[in-house]
């Protein structure tokens, strides 16, 4: 049986049931927060901090879902204003709370403090996906480096894994060219989801774009965010 | 890096946080004992909290907050974006109040329309107290930066919060983005005109901004040039299709400019985008209802109305407009199912009318007069009679009897009862009257061309379309017949007789005098017999009359 569409739109449902998990995950992430306070010298911790990860994995995926669905109905909200991106960055490392903290991961923010021109709510999904992934890969440092450039800014996450192989770089060339994904993943679409939101900032002609490679100095993997 | 950007707790204990006064509402418990938690966690000992809107107007009566976290979604039948309006309208808010929308809504029209409300602060969930903590101390910090330049923009003393703008930009402050914006607004409530443009040109030159682009637009409005602000807002709608605002003004100066298909278009696109906001399905309502396009104009209002209930933007007017809007379309819904359901929707809008403005007896002999028009309209000839002369009495108790502005409803609902004659010279007297308002002339005169039904005007409207296009195509004796027919449902509309009339010229001009045609415009004359020489068609009008004088010798 097909739902009517008088009776209850697909997009509602769809609406509906992200406020709800989102709801959740604000109770679920805030029982984390106050587990981990409790027992922060316990060997309890880790379990909490691979929790958290999750957690935050599950947001994500949700935040790359719904974006893409509303981008795809042309139904996604954007209102941009002018933020600084250090702000932002760090709102979103926030929100990772204990997490970092228990992993024992030395974030370092660099460079310049920019003041951008981009929609606060979509670019902190995207940040956060970039971020959780720097964490998945890194051994125990991510640099984030803001750097005016062209008119824009340069966000550049980079992290001291062991960097992505060829092949994971020649996926997202691919993916990045249009080319059709031929194994769907959530690693694959939450590139999609970041390029597509840096894409919707343009200027002047110019417009937003995401590049991975492996860092020159780190070896580590390196994302970069260009905002116009 | 600072650790202290993850450890909201212990950075703010020991803040300037503990006086404060704190309200959290949400509809959920475990929400709101969460929030409260983090709030506490910040050292803020006095946090209330409460689920529902009615439960945060209550609270802001008999206490000032520092904070509010608010929910979008509460229990009753108030949200979040409608409580903050409130608050605001019944001014319980302390200027440097910071009020947070909470919201794990990611659905365009309820993020458009919160973000539309402007609260201090947009908190998505979930976040953490460490994400919390960081946003009120921005606030606090802005707020504090900003207290002077806020002052004055409040108290509208221009000249020195332009200083005070200029001076925060030329340090390069932090708030430099805020302050250029209110230049904008300061230089426009001056009329500096020169210092905008130059302000928002430098800007653009820099990269492409909506607030630049609009205040250009803005400027170009208040000089009274519509079509240079025209072009600059489809511009700015190019770069930025969700600039909302834009679309607002656009549809107005579309309006203004005779343009109303187009002003209908973006208001739809508009809608699209942000439909809960009342003053735009108002507006909607409104420019729908002059195109005659019934079934938008219908759904417009009763967006109008349930989004007016319970917020702010209730006003008797919404009530009274849905129910003449179901008055004249209800004929033309095919479902029988479908006329029932919106005959008990009018019927139940009267009811609340009457109930809600209780002590209001102006808003009291509205109700009775659309009662009258909707009684008129269902062929119930009786109960119009019946209401209507309810209405006259208690307009008599009125003291100073009817009110001007309703003088217009009045002769409606008479003309609609049959009393026409009266109706029309109540009309006619009030457009020629010097004293009347420019707007309720123009209500008078719109009746008076076409005392009809919507839906009624609707279809005379597309059969004109149909008789123009014949009429482009030379082909004069379909055109006639589509102008007659249109003329069967609104026989008073100036243009569709003068178009009959101009028709049967050109075709006697080819085929020689046709006395049955002839005829035809001399009845069409006697249609228009309410056109004074301050109609928009007068002088078409009496044009024609002189060729039908002239060439055919008929005395009108």
């Amino acid at each position: 049986m097909t739902l009517e569409e008088k009776q209850l739109p697909f997009k509602d449902v769809i609406g509906a049931s992200v406020k709800d998990m989102r709801n959740s995950l604000g109770q679920v992430l805030y029982q984390l927060e106050e587990a981990s306070i409790e027992g922060h010298s316990s060997p309890s911790s880790t379990s909490v901090a691979d929790a958290q990860y999750e957690v935050i994995r599950i947001e994500n995926v949700i935040n790359q879902l719904h974006g893409l669905y509303l981008l795809e109905t042309d139904a996604l909200a954007v209102q941009r204003q002018e933020i600084y991106l250090h702000e932002l960055i760090e709102d979103v490392l926030a929100n990772m709370g204990s997490l970092l903290h228990s992993k024992d991961i030395e974030m370092k923010i660099e460079g310049e403090d920019v003041c951008a021109y981009v929609d606060p709510y979509l670019m902190s999904c995207v940040m956060q996906i970039i971020l959780l992934n720097a964490i998945r890969y890194t051994k125990d440092c991510i640099e984030v480096t803001v750097t005016a450039c062209d008119g824009g800014a340069l966000i550049s996450v980079i992290d001291n894994g062991q960097g992505y192989p060829a092949s994971v770089l020649e996926h997202f060339q691919a993916l990045i060219a249009g080319e059709p994904v031929a194994h769907v993943s959530s690693q694959n679409t939450s590139w999609l989801y970041c390029e597509r939101i840096a894409a919707l900032h343009g200027n002047q002609g110019k417009q937003g774009y995401t590049k991975l490679s492996n860092d020159e100095a780190t070896n580590g993997g390196r994302i970069d965010v260009f905002l116009p | 890096m600072d650790r202290s950007i993850f450890q909201g707790k212990a950075a703010a204990k020991s803040s300037h946080y503990s006086g404060l006064k704190a309200l959290v509402a949400d509809e959920f418990e475990n929400s709101r004992q969460s929030i409260r938690q983090m709030l506490q966690g910040l050292g803020i000992e006095h946090v209330d909290q409460t689920a529902s809107g009615k439960g945060v107007i209550e609270y802001c009566r008999s206490r000032q907050y520092d904070i509010i976290l608010c929910d979008f979604r509460l229990i009753g039948n108030k949200n979040g974006q409608q409580v903050l309006e409130e608050l605001r309208e019944l001014k319980l808010l302390k200027p440097n109040a910071v009020f947070v929308i909470v919201s794990a809504e990611t659905s365009r029209d309820v993020v458009m329309g919160i973000m539309e409300s402007q609260p201090e602060e947009y908190l998505s969930k979930p976040f953490t107290q460490a994400v919390l903590a960081r946003r009120l101390e921005r606030q606090f910090q802005q707020s504090k930066a900003l207290a002077k330049m806020k002052e004055d923009l409040a108290k509208e003393r221009y000249e020195a919060l332009i200083s005070k703008c200029d001076a925060h930009i030329k340090d390069a402050g932090r708030y430099s983005p805020w302050c250029k914006k209110t230049l904008v607004d300061a230089y426009l409530a001056t009329q500096k005109f020169e210092a905008l443009e130059s302000l928002c040109q430098q800007e653009l030159a820099e990269r492409d901004l909506d607030w630049a682009l609009f205040g250009l637009a803005r400027m170009e409005v208040a000089r009274g040039r519509l079509d240079a602000a025209i072009t600059i807002l489809e511009k700015l709608l190019r770069l930025f299709p969700q600039m909302i605002n834009a679309y607002d003004l656009l549809a107005q100066c579309l309006e203004r400019t005779g343009k109303l298909e187009d002003a209908q278009a973006i208001l739809e696109d508009a809608i699209r985008i942000s439909p809960r906001i009342h003053k735009r399905q108002k507006h909607m309502a409104g420019v729908s209802r002059a195109n005659g396009d019934v079934a938008t104009a219908l759904k417009a209002s009763q967006q109008t109305l349930r989004l007016g209930v319970n917020s702010i933007h209730e006003d008797p007017d919404d009530y009274i407009e849905l129910v003449d809007m179901i008055s004249e379309s209800v004929d033309s819904i095919d479902s029988s199912q479908e006329r029932k359901r919106l005959l008990t929707e009018a019927g139940n809008a009267l009811n609340m009318v009457g109930k809600r403005f209780s002590d209001n007896d102006s808003v009291k002999v509205r109700k009775t007069l659309a009662e009258s028009r909707f009684y008129a309209s269902q062929g119930q000839a009786k109960e119009a009679e019946k209401s209507l002369s309810m209405a006259k009495q208690m307009a008599a108790e009125l003291e100073g009897g009817l009110p001007h502005d309703l003088v217009v409803e009045y002769a409606k609902t008479l003309y609609n009862a049959g009393e026409t004659d009266q109706a029309e010279e109540i009309l006619s007297s009030l457009v020629a009257d010097s004293t009347t308002s420019q707007h309720l002339k123009q209500q008078a005169a719109d009746f008076l061309d076409e005392p009809v039904s919507a839906s009624a005007k609707a279809e005379a409207k597309s059969l004109n379309k149909e008789g123009l296009l014949s009429y482009s195509k030379n082909d004069y004796l379909a055109a006639i017949e589509q102008f007659k027919q249109a003329l069967s449902v609104s026989p008073r509309h100036p243009g569709l007789n003068l178009n009959l009339i101009q028709t049967s010229l050109k075709l006697m001009e080819a085929q020689g005098q046709k006395s049955y045609l002839v005829a035809d415009c001399v009845d069409a004359f006697a249609r228009l017999k309410h056109i004074s020489p301050s109609h928009k068609q007068y002088k078409r009008m009496m044009s024609l009359k002189d060729y039908m004088n002239k060439h055919y010798s008929v005395a009108l």
